[in-house]
């Protein structure tokens, strides 16, 4: 698993900390329940110089603070001025919810990207398991660009995307093409990266596996299979014998591989995008990534959009930072 | 005491009360005039006007005129020194205009669209005409340089921009250190260093000069953003400037930093929240040059980092913010300059203000303990 620091950065962004935020139901909630962060990237409007927090790369707790700041500025009456939020919009006088937030951080291109999210939580997680900090780990670019090079030195963060990551200076390859297909190399802080992806409008993405199950199956469900064996149907007998016999590793262990990242699904509109958790189940030991049950949000198979752009993607493979 | 010195003091004492009386006297003439030519606070392009300053909408600025004229005419008509207080007084004025100019076209002008450096570098390149194309080439020097300015400015599309306001800061700034250099003699070719003395550095004075008086007519301007702030701590400010003129015997100083106190007081009477009427660039360039001049005058110009600290406080945040912003991209303050941060951290503006005032009033102290040294 992802260090306890890193994972409550995650819980951060899956639930930003907005203090006095009310739940659904009207009860006053625990600390910024239900915000959770959209997705932003700068790619299309290209801001340059600007606060990171702008271009899509923020904390959890810049963005709940930006949102305050930009609130302040557009007259939204969104927050109290202790800060706190709302429980009623000043100016409408509605109560206020998770989704009224999520709605003005949207529109105001508040929120996190893909890589953003990513090295926000290694570096999290490196800092408090290796005591290393990647982001003077990591190559950006070459000492001999001196000025891309010393703006990458200042602001890191923003200069890292996920071609940062395919960087062999940077990365190994656990799984792919060149390594093979054994999932259990996996671990918690190895990152899925998408490169190149066909369509139009989609750029490349990246993953962070948080945790990854292995277990094996439990006796009860081989000794049915076995008492299978004795059945009288010749049929079913045969099939069932030529399951046991099967490398006894290969048939039992199960694998699931944990993964966070931050995305915009198309199906779910404006206002439905963000920072997501899914799972991908290895049901295909030794075949590469596209052949395993991706699920995120209850989503299988073609309707699970991260699996569908993975398959746009003309490079996919599960990689770990040099650190 | 000696005589001198006593008449020194009840002299500008005089002049202080007369100042405050007339500033009184005539304040509600300005608000009429101000409210009548509607030179006040819009909310339509004003991003501070939100919240628990909505009321704010409305309010007359150019309120600094209050003081401005205050203490031009009584100084004109009873402390005119073609030695010492001409300059001074020129300057302020020459501050005063430019803020007052700025003032009304952000008001009553119209939105301004600036060729940006790239517009024009494309320019060149289409432009069939060619002293279209060299005139285009010819603002290039102009241009980058609005652009690197602007990044210490809030993008301002009405009024003078800061670029612009720089060049006539400069103008203030060279006419002030030419006065100084050339008429005030070569005792002031030297810089006085806390518990030091002096060192004579010849021209070098010149820079120096300039710089504190752009630099503190804009510190003055930036920390002008809460109702009363910009007038307690310049009240403080003259007013240490007027215990310091009165030690060092100054006859024409010191009558002239009492006037200004004077009026101080009648313009924070009225701009304490809720305020009649706002400073104004009109009274913060001005007064903020005045500030640095008088203090010049005086030799006493480090003095200015006692005296004129909470304005300089204000603006190193702004710089503090825009360079943590562009380099790191990260605030350094929830917003600039400082009271802004504060005011976004919960404080009320009352609370803000009072410490301000506070801190500034012991800084002061401290300055003219370390002036005495």
């Amino acid at each position: 698993m992802l260090s306890p620091k890193a994972q409550t950065l995650i819980h951060s962004y899956l639930n930003l900390p907005f203090k006095g935020l009310l739940r659904l139901d009207g009860a006053a909630g625990e600390v910024g329940v239900g915000v959770r962060c959209p997705y932003f990237n700068n790619a299309r409007l290209k801001q340059r110089g600007q606060l990171r927090v702008l271009v899509g790369k923020g904390t959890p707790k810049e963005i709940a603070e930006e949102a305050y700041i930009i609130s302040v500025q557009k007259h939204a009456g969104l927050f109290e001025k202790s800060g706190d939020c709302c429980l009623h919009n000043e100016h409408t006088g509605a109560p206020m919810t998770a989704d009224d937030l999520r709605k003005f951080l949207i529109d105001n291109r508040l929120g996190i990207e893909c890589s953003g999210f990513v090295t926000h939580v290694l570096r999290t997680h490196y800092l408090e398991s290796k005591k290393t900090d990647i982001l003077k780990k990591l190559f950006i670019v070459p000492k001999h660009q001196i000025a891309r090079w010393l703006i990458s030195r200042l602001r890191p963060i923003e200069n890292i995307d996920v071609k940062t990551y395919v960087s062999e200076r940077n990365t190994v390859q656990i799984i792919g093409i060149t390594v093979g297909y054994d999932y259990s190399k996996v671990m918690a802080g190895d990152v899925i990266t998408m490169l190149d992806k066909t369509l139009p409008f989609q750029c490349n993405h990246i993953l962070v596996v948080t945790d990854v199950i292995s277990f094996v199956i439990p006796n009860p469900l081989r000794r049915g299979e076995e008492s299978l064996s004795q059945s009288p149907n010749d049929g079913q007998r045969s099939l069932v014998a030529a399951r046991l016999a099967r490398n006894d590793n290969e048939a039992d262990q199960r694998i699931t591989i944990h993964y966070a990242h931050s995305r915009a699904w198309q199906s779910e509109g404006k206002y439905g995008h963000g920072v997501s958790e899914g799972k991908m189940e290895i049901t295909a030991p030794g075949k590469d990534l596209l052949a395993q049950t991706w699920s995120e949000q209850n989503k299988t198979g073609e309707q699970n959009e991260t699996f569908t752009e993975a398959k746009t993607a003309r490079v996919i493979e599960i990689r770990r930072l040099k650190v | 005491m000696s005589p001198v010195s006593l008449y020194l003091l009840k002299q500008s004492l005089g002049f202080l009360i007369s100042a405050t009386a007339v500033a009184f006297l005539w304040a509600p003439l300005l608000t009429k005039f101000l409210y009548k030519y509607k030179i006040t606070r819009r909310g339509d392009y004003d991003f501070t006007l939100q919240g628990e300053k909505k009321h704010k909408a409305g309010t007359p600025i150019m309120g600094g005129l209050l003081v401005i004229v205050t203490v031009a005419v009584i100084t004109i008509l009873f402390n005119w020194d073609r030695s010492y207080t001409y300059v001074p007084i020129g300057v302020m004025g020459l501050s005063a205009l430019l803020g007052a100019a700025d003032d009304l076209l952000t008001i009553f002008g119209g939105e301004r669209r600036l060729r940006s450096l790239k517009h024009r570098l494309n320019l060149i390149k289409v432009h069939k005409k060619w002293y279209m194309k060299f005139w285009h080439t010819f603002a290039i020097p102009w241009t980058a340089f609005r652009e690197m300015v602007s990044i210490f400015g809030s993008k301002q599309e009405r009024g003078i921009q800061v670029h612009e306001k720089l060049i006539l800061q400069f103008i203030a700034g060279a006419i002030t250190a030419w006065w100084v250099y050339v008429k005030l003699g070569e005792n002031w070719h030297t810089l006085w260093i806390p518990f030091n003395g002096v060192i004579t550095i010849g021209w070098w004075i010149i820079p120096i000069i300039i710089f504190f008086v752009m630099f503190t007519a804009n510190a003055v301007n930036v920390a002008d953003g809460l109702d009363g702030l910009a007038g307690g701590c310049l009240i403080s400010a003259f007013a240490g400037l007027t215990i310091i003129s009165w030690i060092e015997g100054r006859t024409a100083f010191m009558p002239l930093n009492a006037t200004v106190v004077g009026a101080l007081i009648a313009y924070t009477y009225f701009n304490i929240k809720p305020a009649r009427f706002q400073m104004g660039d009109v009274g913060a360039l001005g007064l903020g040059a005045l500030l640095a001049i008088n203090a010049i005058a005086l030799n006493r110009t480090l003095l200015l980092l006692f005296f004129g600290f909470i304005f300089y406080i204000e603006i190193f945040s702004v710089i503090i913010q825009v360079l943590s912003r562009h380099l790191l991209g990260r605030r350094v303050f929830k917003m600039s300059p400082l009271h802004h941060h504060f005011e976004i951290k919960g404080w009320s503006e009352e609370k803000i203000v009072t410490r301000f005032w506070l801190i500034q009033a012991f800084v002061v102290t401290v300055g003219i303990w370390i002036a005495l040294h």
